[in-house]
């Protein structure tokens, strides 16, 4: 279906950077810079966006004063953090400090290296690209425990013990739902598993309609990731109401503007794999109906990058969402979920998903069944926010009706 | 194990239940709840939307009987001193003086009619002892003092919550105050004149034994008053002798019934001068009728102006060691002529020193030129030719500022070279983090490179095909 891009998907890097220059060094300098601007800029709008999404849910403005909107107000940010001093406190361990940032933005940064943007463009396409995705970014917690450390600060420890024992413990849950995708695609080449999700079904391709338990562990990877990005309600390592800031406590300038970049780049790489694990990453959802190509129509490479980035961001806007809905679970909430909840359930999934590769995907009827199940979650979760009445408080226009 | 689904059920839908309202809440951010006030029909029904105001630009309207910043309007001003009166915290202070006959047409009336009869070059209103409590404006006949709906009058510095409302630069003042005090004493000689010519007599032994205690029982009170007035304004010594003299004098002249009376009339007069432009004047008359009415005791006034309007009255300013500068004279010249001159001729001011001045000025006077040269007094007894003086007023030091638009000012950071090279620092710092990321992406680029020979894809996974 796509003969054309083939060499370069297959080729990644080499040929992608080869292409643009015709010289393998200076492309990759290129091809590596171009996730880097675009962790920069989705930053910029991402902290906005979030401000604003967060203003709204709260019933307020949000920022209003720099440019139109306020549009300007995370360029104004950015400004100050760059004129402010680079502050080391006295007592902190200087090197592990300093090196502390570097090792989170780097590991959440390396982690684009084999994020499939488009079909035409992948950093690398590593064999084994999810593996080394959820490893590197896996990373990071070793980077925020040298800062907790470094500071020689109790919030900053506290913070650092807690992401550590968080993020290590999310590690499973997450891995066994990624298992599950890659269960399905049959490999770990993050490239071949958007393209396993092709097809003329469209949507219907994609694995998250393809098994229940995909279903499953497509929930399980998302609640997970959460945590591993220390997003609310997962934002123990933060805690702002008990550790002041947590394990960046100590930080300012350009070092927090680092910590704060990698929280969004790693933001925005979740939602990428969850995206290109469940949900067919690049290919487009419309299906080829009869003489109707719109699948064909709707592919691309270009075409890849906006489908792509619609999935993510829309992720990305439910992580924002959530963070703006929810409070933060107590430490033994945090275990309990994990290790009760959703490793079981991961479990679960990963052994469903094996019987169910092996005896049902290659069975329309069950494909249909799977799509009635997956839709009467869909109605469930409708149901349950837009019309359900019932514990949610009630607004005060009714205490003020009464009155 | 139900309890476990059912803790899970419960997370789920709770959760869900949680999104539909913050959900809600995002849909509903394209409406603004607006700036009805409390007084608003609306106030209580805007339920939905954006509760946020952009303060400076968007604010609810003030209620029209909100008690905020005052404000006078000087030109609608009687200086009736009601106001200050009412204020239970004493943050108005104003300071009047009569405005001659002459000058009605110039002084011109209120909005509302009213004539003006007095001047007003000090309306200071202190904002920040102000407790809002609005009393003083009820009281004002010309509701000239208003409450504004300005709330936001914040300042770096307290002094700059003093509010000037004054409507006379100060060489208007210092121009109508000269005038008026050389009206008052052209009409203080022809009342004495007039009053003078039926009865020629000498109470010397009464004034002698009434002065001292004028003076000391003026002291406390000035001293009281002291305590309590801390500002002293700069040309206090010039204006306090006079006003000493003027507050002192009447007692020699005064019957001896009435002269308790007077002299607490008096003593008050001097200490409660300040707030009490329109009340002084009149104790001052009272006083000096009484003076004038008491029969013999009259007579020295009588005696000792009488050669005023032969005699043009110098203009000069009266120098600040005026006290000095009398006694020494007294003491000269003995008991026979021009301390009497100088002091009743000061005596007279009473009437015409309607002015009030802080009172702390007073206190040195009384201190010194008072009680001595008020001892000196009786010994006269003759006629004498009189030198009149006429205070010439200081201009004032305060200027006139208006309470408009207080502009804030604006700091700019300082530029340092720390700042820079800490900029600078940053910048390099930033530098490195990225060349940190590049590095990584490209060890991988090389790694991949390294170690995966193009392998050829498995052919069951191949969607390809
Ligand atoms: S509002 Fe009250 S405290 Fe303020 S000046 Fe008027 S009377 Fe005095
Ligand atoms: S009460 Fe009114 S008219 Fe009288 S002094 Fe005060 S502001 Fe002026």
């Amino acid at each position: 279906m796509q003969p054309s891009i083939q060499p370069v998907w297959n080729k990644g890097l080499e040929s992608f950077s080869e292409s643009l220059t015709g010289n393998p060094v200076l492309g990759w300098v290129i091809a590596s810079a171009f996730p880097l601007v675009f962790v920069a800029l989705f930053a910029l709008v991402a902290v906005y966006a979030e401000r604003k999404i967060s203003a709204f849910m709260q019933d307020r403005l949000g920022p209003m004063e720099v440019g139109k909107w306020g549009l300007l107000q995370t360029i104004a940010d950015i400004l100050k953090l760059i004129q402010k001093e680079d502050i080391v406190p006295k007592a902190a361990d200087k090197f592990i400090f300093v090196i502390g940032p570097i090792i989170i933005f780097v590991s959440s940064f390396a982690a684009y290296a084999v994020l499939p943007f488009s079909s035409a463009f992948a950093g690398s396409s590593l064999n084994v690209g999810i593996f080394y995705a959820i490893s590197i970014t896996a990373l990071e917690v070793v980077g925020i425990l040298a800062c907790g450390w470094g500071s020689n600060n109790k919030w900053a420890l506290y913070g650092a013990v807690r992401a550590a024992a968080q993020i290590v413990s999310y590690e499973i849950p997450a891995g066994l739902a990624v298992l599950v995708g890659v269960m399905m695609a049959g490999t770990l080449d993050m490239q071949k598993i958007v393209m396993a999700q092709g097809g003329d079904a469209g949507i219907l391709n994609f694995f998250v309609f393809q098994s229940p338990f995909a279903w499953l562990a497509f929930v399980i990877y998302f609640i997970a990731s959460l945590a591993e990005c220390n997003r609310a309600p997962f934002d123990l390592p933060e805690a702002d109401s008990e550790l002041v800031a947590g394990f960046f406590t100590e930080y300012g300038g350009m070092k927090f503007a680092f910590i704060f970049l990698a929280e969004y780049g790693n933001m925005f790489a979740v939602s990428v794999i969850l995206s290109v694990l469940f949900l067919g990453g690049w290919q487009s959802p419309f299906p080829n109906v009869g003489g109707v190509m719109l699948h064909d129509w709707t592919s691309g490479p270009v075409w890849g990058i906006g489908w792509i980035m619609i999935k993510s961001l829309s992720f990305v806007f439910v992580q924002i969402w959530l963070r703006w809905t929810l409070p933060r679970l107590r430490v033994d909430q945090l275990m309990y979920l994990c290790w009760k909840v959703l490793t079981p359930f991961a479990f679960v999934a990963v052994l469903g998903t094996a019987v169910w590769e092996l005896y049902f995907r290659q069975s329309s009827v069950s494909v249909l069944v799977c799509w009635i199940i997956g839709g009467l979650a869909v109605l469930f979760g409708f149901y349950k926010m837009f019309i359900a009445k019932g514990e949610t408080p009630k607004s005060p226009k009714i205490i003020i009706a009464q009155r | 194990m139900s309890e476990y689904f059912k803790t899970i059920g419960d997370g789920v839908t709770t959760v869900l239940g949680g999104m539909k309202i913050t959900w809600e809440h995002m849909i509903n951010a394209a409406n603004r709840k607006g700036t009805a006030g409390i007084a608003d029909e609306n106030y209580f029904n805007q339920i939905e939307g954006l509760a946020t105001l952009q303060y400076p630009s968007e604010v609810i309207p003030t209620p029209s009987f909100a008690r905020y910043r005052l404000h006078n309007e000087a030109d609608d001003c009687i200086a009736c001193d009601q106001c200050a009166r009412a204020c239970p915290v004493n943050c108005i202070t104003i300071d009047s003086f009569k405005v001659t006959p002459d000058d009605l047409e110039e002084a011109g009336s209120t909005a509302d009619g009213t004539k003006k009869k007095l001047w007003l070059p000090v309306f200071d209103i202190d904002m920040a002892k102000c407790m809002y409590c609005g009393l003083c404006t009820y009281p004002c006949p010309t509701e000239c003092i208003t409450m504004t709906p300005v709330h936001d009058f914040s300042e770096f510095d307290r002094s700059n919550f003093i509010y000037y409302f004054g409507n006379m630069t100060p060489e208007a003042e210092a121009e109508k105050r000269e005038k008026l005090a050389k009206f008052e004493l052209e009409k203080a000689a022809e009342k004495a004149r007039v009053a003078a010519a039926p009865k020629p007599a000498v109470a010397a032994s009464t004034a002698t034994a009434v002065a001292p205690a004028a003076g000391a029982k003026m002291s406390p009170m000035m001293a009281a008053k002291l305590a309590a007035q801390k500002k002293a304004e700069g040309a206090a010594a010039t204006a306090a002798t006079d006003e000493v003299a003027s507050a002192a004098a009447p007692q020699p002249v005064a019957p001896a019934a009435n002269q308790a009376e007077a002299t607490a009339d008096a003593a008050k007069d001097a200490g409660a001068a300040k707030p009490l432009p329109k009340l002084s004047p009149m104790m001052a008359k009272l006083a000096a009728a009484k003076a004038a009415g008491g029969g013999a005791a009259a007579a020295p006034v009588a005696k000792v102006v009488e050669p005023t309007p032969s005699e043009p009255a110098p203009l000069e300013s009266v120098p600040q060691p005026e006290a000095e500068k009398t006694q020494p004279e007294n003491q000269d010249d003995d008991n026979s002529e021009p301390p009497a001159a100088s002091m009743p001729a000061s005596g007279v001011s009473t009437d015409v020193d309607v002015v009030t001045k802080p009172a702390d000025e007073v206190k040195p006077a009384a201190d010194n030129s008072a009680a001595k040269t008020v001892a000196t007094v009786p010994v006269t007894s003759k006629p004498k030719p009189v030198t009149l003086e006429i205070r010439k007023v200081e201009p004032k030091q305060t200027e006139v500022k208006m309470p408009a638009v207080r502009v804030p000012e604006i700091r700019l950071p300082e530029i340092k070279v720390e700042n820079i090279l800490s900029g600078v620092t940053t910048l390099v710092t930033g530098a490195l983090y990225v060349g940190a990321g590049l590095a990584m992406a490209l060890t991988l680029g090389l790694f991949k490179a390294i170690t995966t020979p193009s392998e050829p894809r498995r052919a069951d996974t191949d969607p390809t095909k």
